[in-house]
């Protein structure tokens, strides 16, 4: 029982998962006829490579800080690698249109070391000019995107013509991204390093202690700079090893589109998998889940909605977030499901708003599906909710007072 | 000559308020009655009451028992708007301005002057500089707040009191940031407010001011009123007296203190400053020497702000101001820059806030107890022992009689008490030479203190040498072998056991060190 509870995040996660894709797959026939390709390439692939930076968003979120860098680092890392490989070509490395296997190891190489010097320069930030960290990565995540776009121009400008697109034809390269297996590998072999790590190990239980409490962390004699380097380095490795791995997939630097917004969906997975932002909780297992779970949701949504579904996954990881973050302060609060969502004049306003959203969303979506009445059954679903949610403020006030009216009795000798 | 303008009918009338934080009674059946112009000094020891009567007196704390009457009439307060309203303002100890606005902003913050919807400033500096004039205070009132000195800006609380229409002004502990020139100057304002008819309420522990500005002296003690007397009709060594006249309680739990004058000297401070910047005081701690020897427990005793805290900060690491002087552990001179240096020389500290610096709500109870001692219990160089940590842990949980559910609840599920326990036992798991030990039974129940009296004791016998700071002097006197006394930062005074007593120590701790 203990262990269920303990679990919870998980099994709900768990159990999310196989929801989510047991109705899809009632309404959408391909989930079943091509049940491997939609599980390995559309969901478990991306779900590895956005798992591996969630696991580094999870060590600094667990540490007590954040990092907004992690999509702009991916971007570099791939800019990074492509370079280095093409470099490697053009300075004729390559045999028979193939390089050598340490041109390949020293462009991987290089480019992890980047990520680690990327956390470096976020730690000294962090701890010696004192940024807080959400500024101190914010600057990257603007920052590292434009160095991967100014590094593509100059070096293809350099060799040829100049692109923003690095493109590699490489054999290895081409093998790596092909086999979904490799990145779950990859993801795998990091968390249960991640897990051994941050269970059994000193370090771990100190990165736990400096995200519950890093005055109490210094005050116990921890180095809590040496502990925030190895967060923020670790964070921007795995969005390295990201980064390498979807230039692999599609065997191309693209610094304006690859990891764009990666840094939100990294956050979004370590939330939904049940890490605390205020520090100090969460695991790797709900990470884990986390990530497979987004992603298995953002494809749910694609496989409904076929025109342009990529556009909505914004909407679904806001949501998700929101949901998720909710649900695990409800739990844990004293209030419960007791609490008055909607209180007051200013509930009445929060239910229009929600109300208008909720009509924007419906009408546009339909419209944007082909159906014909989409406006009217846009304000249909908006004010059919606007009703549900005015039921609900009153059931729940009128719930409250009664609570109270029994709790007076009760004092009563 | 008192001064007793209106003797018919007082201003404001406390009868008999009781004040409850759940099991504690922080104020219990306090009354008090003052006359229009009067200045009614508060004094007490640190946790006497003063501050929760003043709470109440200007709204903060709305539900309590008993009356207030203010003109004779029954009053019940709804929150600070409503006793400004009502004439009665707190000018706090810590100083409530917006630093980025100016001085006339903050004065009408809440209630600014407007004309046509727009905000008529001009009309606002006007009458902020009327009021700050009639202050002695020649500042313009477009200058920001946050490039005052504290004196100017107690100053400005001051004038936004009197612009509220203000006739009760109480004032916590209003000098304890001011330099000598800023404090004479508030007397003067005081006492000029006090000619223009304004009810003064002064909480303070400093004897001379008190007895330079009171017309009568309320002394509170563990929340009840020991007596009120007329200035005239006392001395400071009487209101010490009475601050602290109480029984000891620990007598019949604790055998008296073992004479230990011959352990070896394992701790010696030299003539330790500590600078404290953008200060007017500009020292947190002034020429401090002491040694402490092995097997001895040494109390250091202080009112609020003397700089007993600051002082074990430097000895453990975690200062970072300037420090000057020579602290000598177990024959080397040291100076540590981080905690981890502190507990590597033997050195162990358990802190006063407890749940700021002590606790980590998000780890269990072996886990906040091992979090020191983990580097002796890894297997190889990395991986945690997860049984020998078990083992250390139930061992420790059983040599102090923590008492939990299990090794794995969350530390928030213990009582006070034992959490106390807790953090101190994840200090004594480094084998530490040096304890020091602030406030060590804060926010404790009675039962659990002398659990941890009886500890401190024990690890003093078993050759610990135990610095412990206090607020609390009986639990001073009972258990420690010598005693030093700390006043704004500078030694005031040092008793053995045998020549301590709780008036002796007062006395130096509210002198005024020169």
């Amino acid at each position: 029982m203990n262990w269920l509870k303990k679990y919870q995040t998980e099994w709900v996660l768990l159990i999310g998962i196989v929801l989510v894709y047991g109705l899809t797959a009632c309404f959408n026939d391909a989930y079943i006829e091509r049940f491997q390709y939609n599980v390995t390439t559309l969901i478990l692939h991306p779900a590895a490579i956005l798992g591996i930076f969630a696991l580094g968003a999870a060590v600094v979120i667990i540490s007590g800080g954040i990092d907004l860098s992690s999509g702009s680092m991916i971007a570099l890392s791939a800019a990074t690698v492509c370079l280095l490989m093409m470099l490697f070509s053009h300075w004729g490395m390559a045999q028979d249109g193939r390089l050598p296997w340490w041109c390949v190891s020293v462009a991987i190489m290089a480019t992890l070391l980047i990520g680690i010097l990327v956390g470096t320069i976020h730690t000294w930030l962090i701890t010696v000019v004192e940024l807080p960290p959400f500024v101190a990565t914010l600057a990257s995540l603007v920052g590292l995107r434009s160095l991967a776009i100014i590094m593509n121009k100059s070096v293809t400008a350099s060799i040829g013509n100049q692109s923003i697109k690095v493109n590699v034809n490489d054999p290895v390269f081409f093998a790596i991204g092909e086999r979904w297996w490799i990145a779950m590998a990859v993801f795998l072999v990091l968390a249960l390093f991640l897990h051994i790590l941050l269970n059994h190990t000193v370090l771990g239980r100190h990165l736990y202690a400096l995200g519950g409490n890093e005055q109490a962390a210094r005050l116990s004699g921890i180095r809590t700079e040496r502990l925030k380097w190895f967060a923020y380095s670790f964070a921007a490795f795995t969005a390295a090893v990201a980064g390498i791995l979807y230039a692999t997939r599609i065997q191309q630097s693209d610094p304006e589109s690859q990891g764009r917004a990666g840094e939100l969906f990294a956050i979004a997975a370590a939330v939904i998998g049940g890490c605390s932002l205020a520090g100090g909780i969460g695991r790797v297992t709900g990470v884990v889940l986390g990530a497979i779970f987004l992603r298995t949701v953002i494809d749910a949504v694609a496989k409904l909605v076929t025109a342009g579904s990529d556009d909505f996954e914004g909407m679904i990881v806001g949501l998700l977030v929101v949901l998720a973050v909710a649900f695990n302060q409800l739990t844990d609060s004293k209030e419960g499901w007791q609490k008055q969502f909607f209180p007051g004049w200013f509930g009445w306003s929060a239910i229009l708003s929600i109300s208008v959203l909720v009509t924007a969303v419906a009408s546009f979506s339909m419209r944007l599906s082909g159906r014909e009445t989409a406006w009217r059954d846009g304000l249909l679903t908006g004010f059919l909710t606007a009703i549900v949610l005015t039921v609900f403020k009153t059931v729940a006030a009128i719930a409250k007072s009664e609570r109270s009216r029994v709790a007076a009795r009760e004092q009563l000798p | 000559m008192i001064v007793n303008r209106n003797p018919t009918r007082p201003l404001i009338e406390v009868i008999g308020v009781t004040k409850r934080f759940g099991g504690v009674t922080a104020l219990d059946q306090v009354s008090l009655s003052v006359q229009s112009g009067e200045l009614l000094a508060i004094c007490g020891e640190n946790g006497a009451g003063k501050s929760t009567l003043m709470k109440i007196l200007c709204g903060q704390y709305t539900e309590y028992e008993g009356e207030l009457r203010l003109r004779g009439e029954p009053v019940r307060f709804a929150g600070i708007k409503d006793a400004e309203s009502r004439g009665v303002s707190i000018i706090h100890q810590e100083l409530n301005l917006v630093e980025e606005l100016s001085i006339a902003a903050n004065i009408f913050l809440g209630r600014e002057i407007v004309r046509r919807g727009f905000l008529a400033n001009r009309e606002m500096n006007r009458r902020a500089a009327e009021i700050l004039a009639q202050l002695d205070c020649r500042i313009p009132p477009e200058t920001l707040a946050g490039h005052l000195r504290i004196g100017d800006q107690q100053l400005v609380e001051i004038a936004k009191a009197l612009s509220l229409g203000s006739e009760v002004l109480i004032m916590d502990e209003p000098t304890s940031a001011l330099t000598e020139t800023e404090s004479a100057r508030l007397d003067r304002v005081i006492r000029q407010l006090r000619d223009q008819g304004v009810t003064i309420l002064y909480i303070s522990h400093k004897m001379d001011e008190i007895f330079r500005l009171a017309d009568r002296i309320l002394i509170l003690r563990d929340g009840r009123n020991v007596t009120t007397i007329p200035r005239q009709d006392t001395n400071p060594r009487e209101v010490a007296h009475l601050m602290v006249g109480r029984e000891l309680n620990w007598d019949q739990q604790i055998e008296p203190p073992p004479s230990r004058r011959d352990g070896e000297p394992i701790l010696e401070v030299r003539h330790l400053f500590r600078r404290w910047p953008q200060h007017p005081r500009q020292w947190k701690l002034r020429d401090i020497s002491f040694t402490a020897r092995a097997g001895e427990i040494v109390g250091f005793a202080g009112l609020m702000g003397a700089g007993r805290t600051e002082l074990f900060e430097c000895l453990f690491g975690q200062s970072s101001d300037e420090l000057f002087g020579d602290i000598v552990v177990q024959g080397k001179t040291v100076r540590f820059e981080h905690p981890s240096q502190a507990i590597a020389a033997g050195i162990a500290m358990v802190t006063e806030d407890r749940k700021r610096l002590g606790l980590f709500a998000n780890l269990n109870v072996r886990q906040n107890i091992s979090l020191m001692s983990l580097g002796r219990d890894t297997a190889g160089a990395f991986l945690i022992a997860g049984r020998r940590e078990q083992r250390r842990c139930q061992s420790l949980i059983d040599d102090l009689r923590i008492k939990t559910a299990s090794q794995s609840a969350a530390i928030g599920s213990l009582s006070g008490g034992n959490q106390q326990k807790c953090v101190i036992g994840r200090s004594l798991l480094t084998q530490p030479r040096i304890l020091l030990l602030d406030d060590p039974t804060r926010g404790i129940d009675v039962g659990a203190k002398g659990e941890i009296y009886r500890l401190i004791r024990q690890l003093a016998r078993d050759g610990l040498c135990v610095l412990m700071a206090s607020s609390e002097l009986p639990e001073l006197l009972l258990l420690c072998d010598r005693i030093l006394v700390l006043s704004e930062g500078r030694l005031t005074a040092e008793f053995t056991a045998a020549e301590a007593t709780e008036q002796a120590i007062m006395e130096a701790a509210t002198l005024a060190p020169r």
